[in-house]
């Protein structure tokens, strides 16, 4: 029996005098899987942790709003793909962009990063992840390391399972190619 | 595809499935209290009151209606005031702006503040004429016309 369901929780919320326990119960039942989903797409830990900070502030800020359309879950998990993709994004189109583009700028920070302790094979398997399209990247990221069923992964990242699976496919033989050539 | 995958997984045993990400002593234990934190702030922060949108809209209309009555009211002022001989010192801005401004006006300006250009040419009397022709080579008989 689980000790905290999240329709429990979400009934709480609402009440003032038992919102704030209500969150963080919630924040400690799931940070740890929207933890690592972020940070394997924005590879270093603070940039992580920002992220992480602004999925779970929005969550508070929207809870109320959350009508139950789909598992509480997929909702977080989908809220925390936004707020990383927004961060790629804003990484992207910033004026202080080395010439060589924000996959390297992403690259470099994972390099710098004191939480990071891959050695070279780490490395280059994070430089074939980052050459995927992003999209790609997330499926992948989704299917091998976070085990989620397609089924799933389709309610969060909108796409058909056919086409998420296509998408695994082509990821997987891009890392291939990039691993055994490159 | 198995077969890529088991390949791919070798390489992820080599390297632990983690890829070499690591996190703070305690961070998880700390990441709830820290996003309280920040929510407890911004809950204590004052927000700026929100004006409904009709209200907001209306006061929107108004400050425009009152720039646009300025600009009408004065631009007609400046029609109002301007005059068919030149310009006092000072209110020939006024002319260009209110665009009346033609070759007279800013004639009898110019002399009135003695900024007339010198005349390129000084008018010559009739013997320089004759003569400056002569020296052309003018027929004398066809001058004997101007005498």
């Amino acid at each position: 029996m689980e000790k905290y369901p999240d329709k429990e929780l979400i009934s709480l919320f609402p009440d003032p005098d038992h919102r704030e326990e209500a969150f963080t119960r919630i924040m400690e039942k799931y940070q740890r899987r929207l933890y690592w989903h972020v940070r394997r797409i924005v590879l270093s830990h603070e940039d992580a942790d920002d992220v992480i900070q602004n999925t779970f502030l929005k969550v508070w800020r929207h809870l109320e709003d959350f009508r139950g359309g789909s598992e509480l879950f997929t909702w977080l998990y989908r809220i925390a793909t936004n707020e990383a993709l927004s961060f790629l994004k804003r990484m992207k189109k910033s004026p202080f962009l080395p010439w060589a583009g924000y996959e390297e700028q992403l690259l470099e920070r994972l390099e710098s990063d004191e939480y990071f302790s891959g050695d070279a094979i780490a490395r280059k398997l994070q430089r074939a992840l980052i050459r995927l399209p992003e999209k790609q990247r997330l499926v992948f990221n989704m299917k091998y390391f976070e085990n989620m069923k397609y089924e799933e992964m389709s309610k969060i990242l909108g796409t058909s399972t056919g086409a998420l699976k296509a998408s695994y496919h082509h990821a997987v033989k891009k890392i291939e190619k990039f691993l055994t050539e490159g | 595809m198995k077969h890529k995958e088991k390949n791919m997984n070798d390489l992820f045993w080599e390297t632990g499935k983690d890829g070499g990400f690591r996190v703070p002593e305690d961070y998880f234990d700390r990441l709830p209290e820290q996003v309280m934190e920040k929510i407890r702030r911004a809950d204590r922060t004052p927000v700026s009151r929100v004006v409904p949108l009709p209200r907001k809209r209306m006061i929107s209309l108004a400050a425009a209606a009152a720039i646009l009555f300025l600009v009408l009211a004065g631009t007609l002022l400046l029609r109002r005031s301007s005059q068919d001989t030149a310009p006092a010192n000072g209110t020939m801005t006024a002319y260009v702006i209110s665009g009346d401004l033609d070759e007279q006006v800013l004639y009898d300006f110019m002399e009135q503040e003695n900024i007339l250009p010198e005349p390129p040419v000084q008018s010559a009397g009739d013997d320089s004429i004759i003569n400056y022709l002569v020296r052309e080579g003018v027929d004398e008989s066809l001058l004997a016309e101007l005498y």
